[in-house]
This record gives structure tokens, C-alpha cells and sequence, in this order.
């Protein structure tokens, strides 16, 4: 396991409590995906707000 | 006459309330099949042991002149996430996702409209892949039947249930429908209540049927459409089948056809540009209009779809990544699970800002049009071993590939079908039609269209054994 105490320890950024050696396969892993997110952060998305908005439940009608 | 097997859900369920046919002679007939023929195929994971009574009842309820629901005697297989009162429900996996034994929404409804559980196929782990392995392809057992539907798409193909559920948060509805040769439909997010199915990215999953046919995939959508107390996503209004009846007897004249020519044309293999392309120019020589455009903010979808799943199925699974359960998980699953913690709440909402942006391009499109049709993959099943593809000289996972022309329609909510349009080297092509929210009339209008068209759904020769 990894130091949880030092906070750039990389288990405990993305709060896994993994092996090193796992924890460096999943990161490897991910560069695929983390290729296609940042092409898709590169975009510009103006004054877009996210699809998901919070709307106040048990509204009175 | 064409066998009891081989038949669709609507000519099924008229035999049952003629009297012409009986439900435990069908329950009799696909259960047999399945010893017979499910031994390579695996498409199921369990068989409902109430199924032979259920029918039974079935029958006593025509011969005392009940009156009787659309689907009535007429054995419907389950995706093994959904959960159902008398079947355990796994979600493909050996860690056990805490369902109780109780009906979930969608068949409840399908039970009220008198449909028999037959028994609950295979998919994969959590819902999370492409393959649902060990399950093979009716067409070629040494292909993946595609997934995560995977068992219901192979069940159906190779007449061992009339029609299956199954659920789809980037495709796998579609996926497996394409690559099995049966129709798939993916209808608006709200449609149909999803309370009782195990999830997997809440603003994503979407329930639905695979069936034979296109009026098939109607018939269960509309019978599984309406109000779901349980899911705070559920719209409530429900689908009339007899809109959809009257949709799909229009035929393809004056029909609006789109062609997103960018993304959704994009390295596709010959076989699935041929096949499709030959169904786009025969609906337009039937009299449909077709009007050609492009989205560019589609090149970088693939991330907000990454980003939103991912973060979601980690939350899901969150307990089992704190107690290490995710490591009896599959290899592959397991990764996908623990990767979603490395998405980042920033990414996760440029996702969803990226969602609304792409929602508003697709309404301007359907303004103009009713339906867009592309591929609904780009290539066709692909070897079980295979982890990734060639496709016109350029390699991608099989992870970035089969999902890349479905998973728009996820992000966006709107009704999206598959519909097997022709063969490419000896495998079924499935031709997607997406319409506006809600439009699921139009978009079975155009798939009756094809179907009509491009012959009906083909049969793999393991069918006919």
C-alpha cells in the first residue's frame, strides 16, 4: 500500500487503495481515456451550463 | 407454416388468444431449444422454473374467456439485470449487487400484459463491456455476440426467445441487435421506468427490447412505456402502439431522412459503408427525402461519454472499491471501475456542458429532418481473442470502436433502433435510426421502412438445427 499520510501520494489523490504497481496499471490504462477527455475540454463550450442542473425537490404547486 | 420459434411476438400472441396455439406448448418449445442448442451459445443464465406453470395459467385464463393483455402466454426473456420476483438477479457477475427477489418496473408491466418470464440471459459484468463473454455469436461462434445485451441479442437471433430485454447506457441495446442480426430499440430517455434494474450510469441507462421484428420492438416498448414512482427520470407518458401501428404503415414516402456525414461515415469498413449506404439509397428511391450534415463537436464526444460513465459507474460501485469486492470482479471490469476515480469532478461537468451543447446542435438538425440514419457500428462481430480493431488503416481499441456510433444518442436521450439492413462477409450490418424525443413513432415508421426494404431480420444457420 501506498503513504496516505503525504498528500500528493498518488493513491491518495484518486482515493484507491491500491498497490503501486496496480495503481500504475490503472493509471496506464487510462491515458486512453484521459486523451479523449482532454480533446474533448479543448472544445469550447462558451456559456454552456452542464446538462444535469439542480432543481429543488417537493416543490409546492 | 412457419414454426412456433420462428414466429414474432404479435403473431405468437394472437395464436395464444385464438386458441390456435398454446403458451406452455411455447414455453414447451423454447425451452427445449435452449437444452439444445444454448450449450454452445450460453445466451442464458438461468431458466424461470415457474415459467411452465405461469403458462399453464396463461391458458386456463383464454380457455375461461379472460380478458387478456397484448403479450398474453407469449415467453419474453430477461436481461439479468433486471430484477424479477421469481429468478435471482446477478448482473453478470460473482459479486453479488444486493437485488431482492421482487419484479422491477419494466416486468412488472410486461407481466400485467400477460408476457411469461422464460428465463434471464447472459451480459456483461455490471453492464460494463462490449462482449458478454462467454457468450458467443449465433452467426459465428468464434465472434463476440457484443454486449453488454449480449445473451438477449444471441438468444433472439437464434430463436430461443421470440423477444429480450435488455438495457443500454452507451449502446447495449444496439450493439449486440447489430451484431446478432435482430432489431434493437433504445427508446427517449424517461420512456421507460428503469426502478429494479441494476444500475450502471444513471443519466445514461436506458431500457428496452430486442426482438425480430420492428412492430416486435414496438409492441414491448410501448407495453414497458409510462409512469415508474420509483425512477425520478421517468417522463410518465406512455408510447401508444397504435400511434406506432399507424407510423409504420405510412411507408418511407415523405419521410426526412439525416445523414451525419461526419463521424458517423467515419472509418466504418467497406462492408458496413456498402450495406448502408445501399439501404440509405433504397429508402430514398422509395420516396424519402434525404437531407446531408454535419455536427463537428461530434469528434470529441468520446470523452464526455468516458468521463460521465466512468465517474458514475465508480460512484455506484463505491462501497465495493472501499472493501476491495471489485477485485472478484473480471480483469476488465475491474479496470473500468477503478479507472472512474481518476475522472475528475471539472471533467465530469465538462462533460455535462458538452451534453448541452451537443443537445442543442441535434435540435436544430431535427428541425429539418425526422430521422437521422448512420451505421450503428462501425465494423461487424469481431473475433473473441480480438482486443482491437483495424479499421480503414487505423487501429483503435475495441473499447474506443464499438461504441462510437452509439453512444451519441445516450448522451443526448433521443430514441435510437437498430434494424439488420444485409450481410457483410457472412455477418448481419445493423442500420441505426435515431429520432427527436419521444418521436419514436418516426423512427419505427423509418425502421418498418427498412425492414420492408432490406428483407426481415436474417437467421443465423444454428437456428435452424
Amino acid at each position: 500500500m501506498s503513504d496516505t499520510n503525504t498528500p500528493l501520494d498518488p493513491a491518495t489523490l484518486v482515493s484507491l487503495d491500491l498497490p503501486p504497481e496496480r495503481l500504475a496499471d490503472v493509471a496506464a490504462a487510462f491515458a486512453e481515456i484521459r486523451a479523449a477527455i482532454d480533446a474533448m475540454r479543448a472544445l469550447d463550450l462558451g456559456e454552456t451550463h452542464p446538462a444535469v442542473v439542480y432543481k429543488p425537490i417537493g416543490e409546492r404547486r | 407454416m412457419t414454426p412456433a420459434w420462428a414466429q414474432s411476438v404479435t403473431e405468437l400472441a394472437a395464436g395464444v388468444r385464438s386458441g390456435t396455439q398454446t403458451s406452455a406448448a411455447l414455453v414447451d418449445t423454447f425451452t427445449s431449444r435452449i437444452e439444445a442448442l444454448d450449450g454452445t451459445l450460453t445466451s442464458f443464465v438461468a431458466l424461470n422454473p415457474k415459467a411452465a406453470y405461469d403458462a399453464a395459467a396463461a391458458d386456463d385464463a383464454v380457455a375461461a374467456g379472460a380478458s387478456v393483455g397484448p403479450l398474453h402466454g407469449v415467453p419474453i426473456a430477461i436481461k439479468d439485470n433486471y430484477a424479477t420476483a421469481d429468478l435471482p438477479t446477478r448482473a453478470g457477475s460473482v459479486v453479488d449487487p444486493g437485488v431482492p427477489l421482487s419484479d422491477s418496473n419494466a416486468v412488472s408491466k410486461l407481466r400485467a400484459a400477460g408476457a411469461v418470464v422464460l428465463g434471464k440471459t447472459r451480459m456483461h459484468e455490471y453492464a460494463w463491456g462490449m462482449e458478454t463473454p462467454p457468450c458467443r455469436n449465433p452467426f459465428d461462434t468464434e465472434r463476440v455476440p457484443g454486449g453488454s445485451s449480449g445473451g438477449s441479442g444471441a438468444a433472439v437471433a437464434a430463436g430461443l426467445a421470440p423477444a429480450a430485454l435488455g438495457s443500454d447506457t452507451g449502446g447495449s441495446i444496439r450493439m449486440p441487435a447489430s451484431l446478432c442480426g435482430t432489431v434493437g430499440l433504445k427508446p427517449t430517455f424517461g420512456l421507460i421506468g428503469r426502478s429494479g434494474i441494476v444500475p450502471h450510469s444513471w443519466s445514461l441507462d436506458h431500457a428496452g427490447p430486442l426482438t425480430m421484428s420492428v412492430a416486435d420492438a414496438a409492441l414491448l416498448t410501448a407495453v414497458m412505456s409510462g409512469p415508474d414512482p420509483d425512477d425520478p427520470a421517468t417522463d410518465g407518458r406512455p408510447l401508444s402502439y397504435a400511434a406506432c401501428e399507424t407510423a409504420m404503415a405510412m411507408g418511407p414516402k415523405g419521410l426526412r431522412i439525416g445523414v451525419c456525414r461526419n463521424h458517423f461515415f467515419e472509418t466504418i469498413t467497406d462492408g458496413v459503408a456498402e450495406t448502408v449506404e445501399a439501404t440509405i439509397d433504397a429508402l430514398a428511391a422509395a420516396g424519402a427525402t434525404v437531407h446531408e450534415f454535419n455536427v463537428p463537436e461530434l469528434s470529441v464526444g468520446l470523452g464526455a461519454i468516458f468521463a460521465i460513465e466512468l465517474a458514475s459507474s465508480a460512484a455506484y460501485h463505491d462501497e465495493r472499491l472501499r472493501t476491495g469486492k471489485v477485485a472478484s470482479f473480471e480483469d476488465d471490469v475491474r479496470l473500468l471501475v477503478e479507472m472512474g476515480r481518476f475522472v475528475s469532478a471539472a471533467d465530469y461537468l465538462q462533460a455535462e456542458r458538452y451534453r448541452r451543447l451537443l443537445g442543442e446542435r441535434f435540435a436544430e438538425v431535427f428541425e429539418e429532418v425526422d430521422v437521422v440514419v448512420s451505421p450503428t457500428m462501425p465494423l461487424t462481430a469481431w473475433r473473441t481473442d480480438e482486443r482491437s480493431v483495424e479499421i480503414q488503416g487505423v487501429s483503435e481499441s475495441i473499447l474506443a470502436a464499438a461504441w462510437r456510433l452509439t453512444y451519441p444518442f445516450n448522451l443526448l436521450g433521443l430514441p435510437a433502433l437498430s434494424v439488420p439492413c444485409g450481410m457483410a462477409e457472412g455477418l448481419p450490418v445493423g442500420v441505426q435510426i435515431a429520432g427527436a424525443p419521444f418521436d419514436e413513432p418516426a423512427v419505427l415508421r423509418a425502421g418498418a421502412a427498412v425492414e420492408s426494404l432490406m428483407g426481415p431480420a436474417p437467421r443465423p444457420q444454428i437456428a435452424h438445427i
